[in-house]
Parts: structure tokens; C-alpha cells; sequence
């Protein structure tokens, strides 16, 4: 007998959708090395459901040498091409062996370039070639059972080839980018310095450190201006208030101290008291950047953490689709009955209630679109487990944040109070919330601040207890964090709502920078420096966003794959041939970076005993590692300290409070960093 | 064969026409422009400025290196 064969994206989609379009909701669960696949009845028909388990092909190099540059590629099984995707081969044969007796497919992928891009590869590949002109398209924005099985029956009877092309031409320039520039580096370094050292950079990434560098730049050659500011000490109503000077930053000192003078021992008279309101309306609902925004500020989540809980909710069928760019409800969404069912929780029960009360259901919107899926939101199913903590914390803020977007605005009243002091004047301000509203729903993640101040009438006078003059300084540019990289991101159009979190990673895992204030690496500014010497383009926004809006084009078919894979060929020929020429140059320029990063990794610091150099040194008996004093050849000093053997020693640059010898930091995979001292055998405050 | 010249804090090559690499030249001309707000605000000396750069946190690293550098410079030379 044959049957149709579902293609879902991840094994409990599968499971999701079996149970939801099996009539009796009890399909038949299968096994084989481990996968599950499932047989369902619907209509008499029967439906096998199985899953792949994200991308089960890769892009790679057709044709054998490891050379540059290369431009021909191929899709082959992703086991074949990285070790750390062996465990696809039992999908890719399983998902083949079913596709024989199968007279129909349907692709049920998350809808969105990867998901599209990985049921065509399935296809093309483990189902044979024939199967494309077979399959058609299910569209869902959760995976819910009404809406699979509203998707199962206005199935699209085509599978959506706008997508699919953007998907593989995004693949394979990314690929063919990455590749060559970073074979580019590594041969450079090779030819020249004899040296085999893995270097890496992509059209996105590159011009992604970029920006990390040359903040690091501004921070590092900054210097501070001095400014003051005057306070003063008011009694009212036997409370002290502080009051702010009229001029928040006084630039010259003598000037400032004469304004402390002048209005020392005074009285204050009010001048004004004046009161203002500011509507807020609710904010539009999540998208995915104002969810890892959102998550990064109260939680500290890195966006591709939210990203990855966000997906776990979403293959619970607790929200809807993630990956979205939208802020606008379309009206198929029944609001109203997913906020029924959000009554069953008990503590958004209330909230629900007054909402359904004020009668008609208008959300706030927010300006961006996505035609493919609505805004995140939850789809009013209840958990079926309990969920992990941060499971728990980012569904409330999701629930949340979709109650409050039907709130009544929310009113915030300032107040100020004028004083003169002399001939100068003063301001005190509180601000308090006047009608909750909207911020009533989405209270436990509210950050405003409510100031209280006195009732007090003009003409009144004050007692002026103090006067405060306070240097400070201008800061530095702030750090990036993993949150405002990605907005920085989203700003210059570099990447995708879907890709964007993932360089982020790849730019920590290749060691190019560090630290949840992002820090660039001694590695990251030598790959950088190297870069933007001799072949900026590479570092370009510009290009990066051409080659973006290109693959936008593709999307809507205003493009083919071919024509843009050509332009982008097109583009990086000349910067490769520049690579090639300057080879020797480059390569130098990598060498001698390389050599000093290396020879600062094993410097500590100075030796609190005798003023060397403490190194890390490598016993050539027992192999192991430990801390040496330069000046021990010179016969005048003998400390020497043992180190852990596992994981990556880092100089943090920093010394012991505690004893002054220098301190380390030892970085062990899934382990937070340590940072330790290099006495710690003998520091009284390492015990 | 010219001797490609140093830059004398962290021995990365010179830029062209400066004492200094591309980023200690950068941080130079930040510690040169920023002069003038600090000796309006505190009426202080070059020297006492330079001082201050050098202890002040917000300072950052490469401007306090060229700072050092520019005080030892004048210990040097009043030497």
C-alpha cells in the first residue's frame, strides 16, 4: 500500500504532527536505529511522518585539492563532510528507505528559508529528484492541532521555491565566501612562514569583528574629560531631598566651586511647581530581535540562548513559530480564544479577564512585517511537563508581553519643583506611574522607577543643609554585549534574523573575542589588522548588504540563484587575486602577529620574588605544565608553581590582591572561567 | 636594506611621519585634542595633565601607555 510521507524539521515536530492529523490521535510509532517515525489514518489515507533532524545536507567543494579559489560546489550527506553530523546518516537512509513505497510527499518544515531549504535537500537527495515535482507544502506558524491540521488541508501544491533558491544561494555564497578567505589566510601564512595555523573569516563575519574592533579602538585610545556637578541638600517636611543644579555638567572647576560658594548657608525659595503627563502605549509584540532584546535585559539570555528556548516552547506547542520578523497580527489569528485558554493558568487568569471585559480586542502593532508568520506568541496550550527555569521565565515574559499589547495605555506623571538658591536654581523631580494599564500585565518586567516627592507650593521656603560638588569623569564607549552586537547588526542589514545569533557564537568559538562585554582577542584585532591592510573589502558593510539584498531578491523571485551566485563569484575574484599578490606581505603581517599572541600566552607576568618574568613551561620528562621564573637559568630565583593540566590557560594581566603574584584564568569547555592565582599553593587568599 | 623603525610601546611597525604605531598614534592625537579641555577646566600643565591621564580609570590602555611614554620622554630628556 503506499502513502504520503511527511517531512518534519525535528523528531517532535514529527511526533506533534502524527498526533494531529492521526483522526483517532494515536498514530502508530515506529523505530529504527533509534528514530521514530510515525504511521497516521487520516480520510482513509495513510501518512507516514518522519523527521530529519535540522540540515541533513551541507554544501562542499566538488572536485578534491585544497586550494583556492573555489567555486565548485556540491550537496552532499552533512556525515560526510563534518564528524560532528554522523549521527544524520540514520535519518538520511531511514527517510530513503521510506520514500520508495511513498506516491506523494509533503514538506512540513518550519516555514522560513532553512526549514524549506531542508525538506528540498531531503528530497532531491534521500527521496530522489523525482519527488520534487510530487510534494507540496504545509504551512504552520505553531504546531498546535488545529493549525496543523488547517495547514494540512490548505496544503500548497508546490513547495515554495522562492524560499528554497534563497536558502541555497545564501549556502552556497556564504560558503564559497568563507572558504576561500580563510584558505586565503591560512596559505599566506603557510607559503610564507612554514606555518599551519586554522584562521577563518566570512562575508558576515568579517565585517561583524569589524565593528567589535573598532570599538575596541575608541576604548583603548580614549581619554576622559573632567566635568562637575552640584547637588544640594533640601529639608522639607523634616525629609531630606537632594536637588539637581540647573546645569547638569559644569566644565571648568573654578566655576562650579564659585556656584558652591555662592549658594552655601542659603535658604531656597520655590519658584515653580509644574507637573506633566506622558501617555505610553503598550508595546507591539515580539518579534524575534525585540524577544532576545527583551530576554538579554531581564534574564542576561544571549540571543542565541533565547533563541534556542524559544525553539524548545515552540516544538512544545506552547508558542508560535519563533524565527519571525513580524509585529502585526493577520486576522486569521484567533485572538480571542487563545485568550480563553490562557485563562486555565491561573495566574494570568485575572489579567485575561479584564481584558476580555473592556469588549473589543485591538493590540498594538508594531511597524515590521512577515508575511510567512505572525508575531511570537503564545498558542494558549498548556504545558503538557514542567518546564526547565528559563523555559518557565521566557514563556511568562512571551504570555506576558502578548496580554499587555491589549492594555489601556499606561499614564506617567513628572513632577518638578523649582528653587532658587541666591541667584541660582535648583530642580527636584519625581516621576510616578498614574494608571498602570498595560504595565499592569507585564509587571514583573517593568524597569521604571517611581520617584516621590514632596507636596509643596510656590512661594514656600526650603532649608538648604548642603551643597556637594562632585568631579567626574566622561566614560568610554560602551562594550558591545552579544544583545547590542546583534541590533548593531540588524541596524547595518549584515545577516538574518535566523543567522545573526550564530555568528555571535562562531566569532567567541573561533576565539576572536571574548567575554559577555565583548573584548576583542589579541587574534581577533591580528586577523582584523591584516584584513582591512590589505583587502578592506572584505570588512565591508556595503558588500555584505549587497550580496543581502540580492538574496532578498531571490525570495521574491525578482532574481535567480545563478545570477546572484555569479555577481557574488564575480566580487570576490578580484579580492582573492589581491590576496594572491600580496600573499608574501600577508603572511608576514600573520606571522609575526601570530608569534606574539603566542609568546604572550605563556607570559604571566613579573615575579613578585625577584622582578622576572613568570612563564608557563612544558617539563620535557612528565609533559606537564607549570609556572617558572625566567630568572631560575640565572641561578637567583626558584619559584615555581604547578598548574592545571586541563583546559586553555589564559594571563589575565591582573595581580593577586592577596599575595601579588600575577593571576591566570583557566578556560574548561562548559565550565565558567577560573581565575586563579599562580601562588595558590601557598596565598592565604586562595585557601 | 631601510630598517623598518618600531613604535617604542609595543614594537609593531611606525605609522608614516609619527613617533608612534597606528594605534598609539591614535591615542596620541586623543591625549592632544583632549589637552585643551582639561587645561581649561583645571588650568594645569602638560606634565600635570599627562599625570592625571595615568591615574584616571577611564583611561584607556593604549592612551596611558603613550601617556607613560611621554612622561618618561621628559624625565629623559630633563635628565
Amino acid at each position: 500500500m503506499s502513502y504520503t510521507l511527511i517531512i518534519a524539521e525535528k523528531p517532535s515536530a514529527a511526533e506533534r504532527i502524527a498526533k494531529a492529523l492521526d483522526e483517532k490521535g494515536k498514530p502508530e510509532v515506529y523505530e529504527e536505529n533509534g528514530i521514530h517515525y510515525y504511521k497516521a489514518i487520516r480520510d482513509k489515507k495513510e501518512l507516514i511522518i518522519v523527521s530529519a533532524i535540522g540540515h541533513l545536507f551541507s554544501v562542499s567543494q566538488k572536485g578534491g585539492g585544497w586550494t583556492y579559489p573555489v567555486f565548485n560546489v556540491e550537496w552532499v550527506a552533512a556525515y560526510r563532510v563534518n564528524k560532528r553530523a554522523s549521527n544524520t546518516k540514520h535519518f538520511i537512509n531511514l527517510i530513503s528507505k521510506l520514500a520508495k513505497d511513498a506516491d506523494s510527499f509533503i514538506s512540513a518544515t518550519d516555514f522560513d528559508i532553512e526549514g524549506s531549504q531542508i525538506a528540498y535537500n531531503i528530497l532531491k537527495y534521500a527521496c530522489g529528484p523525482d519527488s520534487l515535482s510530487k510534494a507540496k507544502r504545509m504551512k504552520f506558524s505553531a504546531l498546535t492541532k488545529e493549525e496543523l491540521i488547517n495547514a494540512y488541508y490548505s496544503l500548497s501544491q508546490t513547495l515554495d521555491w522562492g524560499l528554497i533558491e534563497a536558502g541555497r544561494a545564501r549556502h552556497e555564497v556564504d560558503w564559497i565566501y568563507g572558504i576561500n578567505l580563510s584558505r586565503a589566510m591560512i596559505t599566506s601564512l603557510k607559503n610564507t612562514a612554514g606555518k599551519y595555523h586554522v584562521l577563518s573569516t566570512g562575508r558576515v563575519q568579517g565585517p561583524t569583528l569589524s565593528f567589535i574592533a573598532k570599538r575596541e579602538r575608541e576604548i583603548k585610545s580614549f581619554v576622559p574629560k573632567p566635568y562637575w556637578t552640584i547637588t544640594a541638600q533640601a529639608e522639607i517636611n523634616d525629609v531630606t531631598y537632594v536637588l539637581h543644579y540647573e546645569k547638569g555638567k559644569i566644565l571648568v572647576k573654578s566655576e562650579a566651586e564659585k556656584i558652591v560658594e555662592e549658594c552655601s548657608g542659603g535658604t531656597g525659595l520655590i519658584t515653580d511647581v509644574s507637573s506633566s503627563e506622558k501617555v505610553l502605549n503598550p508595546p507591539p509584540p515580539f518579534d524575534i530581535s525585540s524577544l532576545q532584546s527583551e530576554a538579554y535585559s531581564i534574564f542576561g539570555y544571549t540571543p542565541s540562548r533565547t533563541m534556542a528556548i524559544a525553539e524548545r516552547l515552540y516544538l512544545a506547542a506552547l508558542i508560535s513559530y519563533p524565527r519571525t520578523g513580524s509585529q502585526r497580527f493577520p486576522p486569521s489569528i484567533d485572538l480571542a480564544s487563545i485568550l480563553e485558554n490562557l485563562k486555565e493558568h491561573r495566574q494570568y487568569a485575572p489579567i485575561v479577564e479584564s481584558i476580555l471585559a473592556r469588549g473589543e480586542l485591538s493590540p498594538a502593532e508594531g511597524k515590521k512585517e512577515d508575511p510567512a508568520h505572525p508575531p511570537i506568541h503564545p498558542t494558549g496550550t498548556l504545558p503538557e511537563e514542567k518546564l526547565s527555569p528559563e523555559e518557565e521565565k521566557l514563556f511568562d515574559l512571551i504570555v506576558r508581553r502578548f496580554l499587555a499589547i491589549f492594555g489601556p495605555p499606561s499614564i506617567r506623571e513628572s513632577m518638578k519643583v523649582t528653587v532658587a538658591v541666591f541667584s541660582h536654581t535648583f530642580y527636584l523631580r519625581g516621576v510616578k506611574t498614574r494608571v498602570a494599564g498595560w504595565q499592569k500585565a507585564y509587571e514583573p518586567y517593568i524597569r521604571t522607577e517611581e520617584i516621590e516627592i514632596p507636596s509643596v507650593r510656590e512661594g514656600e521656603q526650603v532649608r538648604v543643609v548642603g551643597v556637594n560638588l562632585e568631579e567626574k569623569y566622561t566614560l568610554p564607549p560602551p562594550r558591545y554585549n552579544p544583545n547590542s552586537l546583534l541590533k548593531l547588526m540588524e541596524a547595518n542589514q549584515i545577516g538574518t534574523k535566523a543567522t545573526r545569533a550564530d555568528i555571535i557564537e562562531t566569532l567567541y568559538e573561533r576565539r576572536y573575542i571574548t567575554g559577555r562585554q565583548i573584548e576583542i582577542t589579541d587574534l581577533g584585532f591580528s586577523v582584523i589588522n591584516v584584513l582591512s591592510a590589505y583587502c578592506p573589502k572584505v570588512l565591508s558593510v556595503d558588500l555584505t548588504r549587497e550580496l543581502e539584498e540580492a538574496m532578498n531578491q531571490i525570495e521574491s523571485q525578482k532574481r535567480t540563484r545563478q545570477e546572484v551566485i555569479v555577481d557574488a563569484i564575480e566580487k570576490l575574484t578580484p579580492i582573492l587575486e589581491d590576496f594572491k599578490r600580496k600573499e608574501k606581505e600577508i603572511g608576514d603581517a600573520l606571522h609575526d602577529a601570530l608569534s606574539k599572541i603566542q609568546q604572550k600566552q605563556f607570559l604571566l607576568g613579573n615575579c613578585p620574588l625577584c622582578g622576572g618574568q613568570l612563564k608557563i613551561i612544558r617539563s620535557r620528562k612528565s609533559k606537564k605544565r607549570f609556572v617558572g621564573c625566567s630568572n631560575y637559568w640565572g641561578g637567583t630565583c626558584n619559584f615555581s608553581a604547578p598548574l592545571p593540566q586541563a583546559g586553555v590557560i589564559e594571563p589575565t594581566g591582573k595581580t593577586c590582591p592577596n599575595c601579588g603574584f600575577p593571576t591566570l584564568l583557566v578556560r574548561r569547555p562548559r565550565r565558567r572561567p577560573q581565575e586563579l592565582c599562580v601562588n595558590w599553593q601557598k596565598c592565604q587568599g586562595a585557601k | 636594506m631601510k630598517m623598518l623603525e618600531k613604535c617604542p610601546i609595543c614594537g609593531e611597525r611606525k605609522s608614516e611621519n609619527s613617533p608612534y604605531c597606528e594605534n598609539h598614534q591614535l591615542a596620541y592625537e586623543n591625549l592632544k585634542k583632549q589637552y585643551q579641555y582639561w587645561r581649561e577646566a583645571l588650568q594645569i600643565s602638560w606634565q600635570e595633565y599627562l599625570q592625571r591621564i595615568i591615574e584616571n580609570k577611564n583611561t584607556g590602555q593604549w592612551a596611558r601607555e603613550v601617556a607613560k611614554d611621554l612622561i618618561e620622554k621628559q624625565k629623559t630628556k630633563n635628565y
